[in-house]
């Protein structure tokens, strides 16, 4: 069993007491040495979890530790062996790559030598060579969101948290950042948190996962546990035409996407539906479930769940009538 | 030990020149244009006074050009690092690593006394060239109230940049509060304009102490008690906004 480095335990966060918490009770323990990856609909307190372990952010209640260093009253202790790379962030205009991972680097206390030796390697590694001197203003989108993860992936500490590292890139540029977080990790053993909102990057990625929503884990595991654990069926059927919801519904629950109706089935379903489209001309389409169907699941049943909750709210289990 | 706290404060010097450099030195030498923007108001008013005709007030206006130029700058620190957490997350990087949030106060607060370092040299030369002279030692008086008057002004900016949510407030509140310091008071006109019962009123503002000591410094005529009361005041204030800086600042976010 690998040991935690990120062990959170009873996390609540409100922004405003008046509203929903960003995280409302939340347990989560992060394996040493991996790439954990936290998986959440927007607002599912991804983000708030991030800044609260990254030392950024204070929580309502509850603790968190860091490399088994209470992150909420010693942060100092923390800050030295961590970097993030935030959400949404912007480089400095007036610099060029090169100068915002050498600012960041000696920032933190390098020499200019290292720093700089450390700077030509990770630009090479995200691929920024042949911008490295323009400045950032004059850059695409892409470009700039790989100068903030150079900034982070540059740094040497044991521990980066990565908030959507990937958002904005090209099918190409996310592939040579996983292939430079899959290298920190295995080459430097590094660990690595991050969180996204591209399920085929977390299958490329994690070593473990974790689904929030609503400011708890639904989920935790490998990804290969959570999509046998979480989804018995193996298959995911997709239906244009030729089929009534209704009709569907005798063979599991029906889920819509766009135009499409969307099962969940086992092989024998899957021949009987096939049967049935054929005799019918009807198009449809199937494929193994992947990570991405796990998560509408898992997410979606949560809310349904929590809809059926709330239309009944004088419900035994909501502490009695009359309050 | 020693050698602990050697290295430790090589460190610290090392990660105060990289964000001064970084934040306002390259900027300030890749886009020089940006210059004319931090000499516009003080440079406005001078002009206007020195249209005015009137030698008295142009002089009076140089010395307030002076420490309208550093207040102003240690006050956009507040907008510049309300900018640096909001838009760039820049903020972020840094609350998540070793530097601490008094050496980034003052590496960028150094980054701004940059920008104005242009424009206090250019008034320090219209002093020079305007009145018969300013010896050595109101050069130094000038300078102690230049550091005096940044740490004050960046002290408040910094700690307002810690509760700004936004830049679009950032900026129109670092504007208003430089009226209420630079304009208002007796920055840019003598302390003797104000009626006697109001002027406690303006002693409440620490600029007009650093104005006051500027125009004693480039030998504009100054009562010997309001000199002594700003040398008293000034560095009262320095001290009290640069505690309230330190201590009450949101580094961590709740």
């Amino acid at each position: 069993m690998p040991q935690s480095i990120i062990e959170a335990s009873g996390l609540v966060k409100y922004y405003d007491k008046t509203k929903e918490p960003a995280l409302d009770g939340l347990e989560l323990k992060v394996p040493e040495g991996k790439i954990f990856t936290l998986l959440g609909r927007n607002g599912a307190g991804k983000t708030t979890f991030l800044r609260i372990a990254s030392t950024q952010l204070l929580p309502t209640s509850g603790s968190v530790s860091v490399y088994g260093i209470d992150a909420i009253k010693y942060p100092k202790e923390v800050r030295g062996r961590i970097a993030i790379s935030p959400q949404e962030g912007k480089p400095l205009w007036t610099l060029n790559a090169y100068d915002h991972v050498l600012l960041t680097l000696m920032m933190r206390g390098e020499s200019r030598g290292e720093a700089s030796k450390k700077a030509r390697q990770v630009i090479d590694a995200v691929e920024l060579k042949e911008v490295e001197k323009v400045h950032s203003e004059e850059l695409s989108g892409g470009m700039r969101q790989r100068i903030l993860v150079a900034m982070t992936l540059a740094c040497d500490v044991e521990l980066l948290f990565l908030d959507e590292p990937t958002i904005g890139l090209d099918p190409l540029g996310r592939r040579r950042v996983w292939s430079e977080l899959i290298r920190l990790k295995e080459e430097e053993g590094r660990s690595i948190v991050l969180t996204t909102h591209y399920m085929d990057e977390a299958e490329a990625l994690s070593d473990e996962l974790a689904i929030i929503e609503k400011g708890k884990v639904l989920v935790q595991g490998r990804p290969s546990e959570v999509r046998a654990g979480h989804l018995k069926s193996k298959l995911r059927i997709d239906i244009a035409e030729g089929f009534t919801k209704a009709e569907l519904a005798s063979y599991g629950r029906v889920m819509e996407a766009g135009n499409l109706m969307r099962l969940f089935v086992d092989q024998k379903v899957a021949e009987e539906i096939s049967k049935e489209a054929l005799k019918r001309q009807a198009t449809i389409s199937i494929a193994p479930v992947t990570l991405d169907d796990v998560f509408v699941d898992i997410v979606g049943k949560s809310i349904e769940e929590d809809t059926v909750e709330k239309k009944e709210p004088g419900g035994p289990s909501k502490g009695g009538m009359g309050r | 030990m020693t050698e602990a706290f050697g290295a430790r404060a090589w460190r610290t010097l090392r990660t105060v020149g990289t964000l001064c450099y970084y934040l306002g030195i390259v900027p300030m030498y890749r886009i020089p244009t940006l210059l004319p923007f931090v000499f516009a108001t003080p440079f406005t008013i001078l002009f206007i006074l020195y249209v005015n005709g009137n030698a008295a007030a142009f002089h009076y206006g140089v010395a307030g050009a002076i420490t309208m130029s550093v207040s102003q700058q240690g006050l956009f620190l507040g907008a510049d690092l309300t900018n640096y957490k909001i838009e760039h997350k820049f903020q972020s990087m840094v609350v998540a690593s070793p530097v601490t949030p008094v050496v980034y106060m003052f590496a960028v607060a150094l980054s701004e006394l940059a920008f104005a370092a242009p424009a206090v040299a250019i008034l320090l030369a219209v002093v020079a060239w305007t009145s018969a002279g300013i010896g050595a030692a109101g050069i130094l008086q000038v300078l102690a109230v230049v550091v005096m008057t940044w740490v004050t002004t960046s002290s408040i900016g910094f700690f307002l940049s810690t509760y700004l949510l936004n830049t679009r407030t950032a900026f129109l509140t670092v504007s208003f509060i430089s009226i209420l310091l630079s304009i208002l008071p007796p920055v840019f006109y003598p302390i003797t304009v104000i009626p006697d019962q109001f002027r406690w009123l303006a002693e409440l503002v620490p600029t007009t102490h650093s104005s006051i000591l500027v125009q004693n410094a480039v030998g504009l005529q100054v009562a010997s008690y309001e000199v002594l009361t700003s040398w008293v005041a000034l560095p009262a204030f320095t001290i009290a906004f640069l505690l309230i800086a330190l201590f009450k600042a949101k580094w961590r976010e709740n």
